[in-house]
């Protein structure tokens, strides 16, 4: 994929406070995010960094008069997905983006059986809606088949709870890309899982996404799935996008200190032990540092980091939000 | 365990509960200091007169042999007779039972159904003007012991502002339909006379108001608290996230797990409506089942006494059945114990 495809999903300078009594946690400070059509993006970050708050603001499920937006557009093909109704998000959510929630267990209704709930998400969706409840239900059974799970006809009468975590989350992949979306966004999924069924989760989820022409939103907060599945990847770090490459890229020339603070920290088989990682721990986002917000961890931060903000800078598609890397993409002193 | 499963297993469970029942509802009904046989014929009796009864009545037998013969004809429908109505037992609480149970079955509908009304309205426009009254008034609702309500109520609607009638079944003058469930509303309905099942209508609301007051109250705090916990939860937001409409979020997704920890507190509560119903029939003037057996008990009556708690008894394990299996239907996890 190249710059100059048209985006499918474009965030720019998105902010977002939540609402905590009469404060403000200033969550995510200005995120540009892009996807282009087909597109597999990588959005890594330590817990806590607004990751799935910029994916659930996407699809407008983040509660309404919980937090506001001062700034920023969500542009969905070009429409300022901010400014729509409840009814035209409505339309998005049952056409165009589907997501896949973080907690398996949670994101299944315990009183209803799996059956019973991926038949409403055929039924609301915008391909379902001409559909009998013959063919909806051909639909559940086809996916449930498709994430590999036997005797489908079984599982659609199971409650939630009768199922392993790794049927949960397949189900959960299942009901996300049964019917027609053209971006999937997944959130961590197969976190909770053992490493072997992470794996096989992930392979099945790059096989949906790679069989349908989907573009997937990615969030992970380990490098080796990013590097893996995505494409793109994002580095995330107290809302805002601190580094934005192709994966390989990324890897090879690290440019952001809170990146190669990350990839010291991850563990190598040709020994050597684990590095010194980062120091420190996110900011306070009721008060967060008025300059970059990676300044009281970063070792090479001067008075300038901690009073003003670095700009995401494109150094020929390599973006990086730091006063310290030349435009050559050399590490500069100040 | 399917669904019938469950509901086997209660019922079977219930028949021991009742069979346990009956054991202390006789053995207590004959330790209790007093001879039966001087009450049942009065202080004036001859001594010859006081052994026959005795005699006949198997009272001089051992407390088991004595049991058998009383449980013998329970099962078939035989409590004895009462020894202050001078009539079968049975036939007593066939005539006082519907009276009661009428008012108990309407002030239970209420119950529910604006428990679920008011819990799910308050939700829904959390931290408003209502949601506020809604709770301000179901604490007071709560708060005050049901015949306090009832006196209130009398007060209110017996004199201050006489809008609808509140003592006995019928207005005066009134002759009530012929018995056929002995529930009026109902007879008069089957009847077609429609005024008279308005007039019993009328009589009926205000005592299964005030029966069913304070259960209603807690249970629409407990509707509300869980409507609210549960709509931050994840499977709504997935479905939201779905496009499935917020109608069907909030009429299905949200409503059903919602109802749970009502539902168990509702069972509690609807099967107290009948022994509940003891000081509202006094206030009221309702001629039931609670206000006769408070006389038997009086009177040491003891067929009276055993009959009228085992009515009680049976009624409160069938509603606990009922709840049980509702609760079952409602949360598989409970039928299916648990992952």
């Amino acid at each position: 994929m190249t710059e100059s495809t048209p985006a499918l999903l474009q965030i720019e300078g998105l902010k977002l406070w939540y609402k905590v009594y009469k404060n403000r946690a200033k969550v995510l400070d200005g995120v540009d995010l892009s996807v282009a059509p087909g597109q597999k993006v990588g959005l890594v970050g330590e817990a806590g960094c607004g990751k799935t708050t910029t994916v659930k603001s996407v699809l407008g499920l983040l509660p309404r008069g919980g937090c506001e937006i001062p700034a920023g557009r969500i542009l969905y093909e070009g429409e300022d997905i901010l400014g729509l109704t409840e009814k035209e998000l409505t339309r998005i959510r049952n056409s165009q983006i589907a997501m896949i929630h973080q907690e398996p267990a949670a994101a299944l209704n315990p009183v209803f059986t799996v059956g019973e709930q991926m038949m409403d998400v055929v039924r609301y969706s915008a391909q379902g809606r001409g559909y009998g409840k013959k063919e909806r239900r051909e639909i559940v059974l086809g996916a449930i088949r498709d994430v590999l799970i036997p005797d489908p006809e079984r599982i659609f009468h199971f409650y939630p709870n009768q199922l392993s975590g790794g049927m949960k989350q397949r189900i959960c992949i299942a009901m996300a890309v049964m019917t027609e979306r053209r971006l999937l966004i997944a959130d961590e999924p197969g976190t909770a899982l053992d490493v072997t069924i992470q794996s096989q989760i992930h392979a099945m989820l790059e096989e949906m996404v790679a069989q349908r022409g989907m573009a997937l939103v990615m969030i992970t907060h380990s490098l080796g799935v990013a590097r893996e599945m995505t494409d793109v990847i994002n580095i995330m770090y107290a809302g805002t996008i601190v580094e934005s490459a192709v994966s390989a890229e990324v890897f090879a020339h690290p440019l952001h200190p809170y990146t190669q603070g990350l990839m010291e920290a991850v563990p190598r088989l040709r020994g050597g032990g684990i590095q010194a990682g980062i120091y420190g721990s996110l900011p306070d986002y009721l008060a967060p540092p008025p300059g970059c917000r990676f300044a009281p961890r970063c070792p090479r931060a001067g008075d300038r980091c901690r009073a003003e903000k670095p700009a995401l800078a494109d150094l020929s598609g390599h973006r990086v939000a730091c006063f310290h890397v030349g435009t050559d993409g050399s590490a500069k002193c100040q | 365990m399917n669904l019938s499963d469950f509901i086997l297993k209660r019922a079977v469970m219930s028949v021991i509960v009742l069979a346990g029942l009956s054991v202390v509802i006789f053995v207590v009904a004959r330790i209790v200091p007093g001879d039966p046989a001087r009450l049942a014929l009065g202080s004036t009796a001859s001594e010859t007169a006081l052994e026959t009864f005795r005699t006949e009545n198997h009272l001089l037998e051992p407390l088991p042999v004595q049991y058998a013969y009383w449980i013998g004809g329970v099962l078939q429908g035989n409590f004895g007779l009462s020894t202050g109505t001078k009539r079968p037992v049975a036939k007593d609480i066939l005539e006082f039972l519907p009276a009661t149970l009428e008012m108990a079955l309407l002030a239970a509908l209420m119950l529910i159904v604006f428990s679920i009304a008011i819990g799910a309205l308050a939700a829904r426009r959390r931290n408003s003007f209502i949601d506020g009254a809604v709770r301000v008034l179901s604490y007071i609702g709560i708060a005050l012991p049901g015949f306090v309500v009832a006196t209130l109520l009398l007060l209110l609607f017996g004199s201050l502002w006489p809008v609808i009638p509140v003592l006995g079944r019928l207005s005066p003058g009134l002759t009530p339909p012929q018995a056929i469930t002995g529930f009026y509303t109902i007879d008069s309905l089957i009847r077609l006379n429609l005024p008279l099942f308005w007039n019993a209508f009328l009589h009926l609301l205000v005592p299964a108001a005030a029966l069913c007051l304070g259960g209603l109250c807690q249970e629409a705090r407990l509707v509300r608290s869980a409507m609210i916990e549960n709509s931050g939860r994840d499977f709504l937001t997935a479905m939201r996230g779905y496009g499935v409409p917020e109608r069907v979020l909030a009429g299905k997704y949200l409503l059903k797990p919602s109802l749970i920890p009502a539902v168990s507190c509702m069972g509690m509560d609807v099967a107290a409506l009948m022994s509940n119903a003891f000081l509202i029939e006094v206030i009221f003037d309702w001629p039931g089942i609670s206000r006769y057996g408070m006389t038997a008990m009086l009177a040491k009556d003891l067929n009276a006494i055993s009959g009228v708690i085992l009515i009680f008894g049976a009624i409160f394990v069938i509603v606990n059945i009922i709840v049980d299996i509702v609760v079952a239907w409602l949360d598989p996890r409970i039928r299916l114990g648990g992952a």
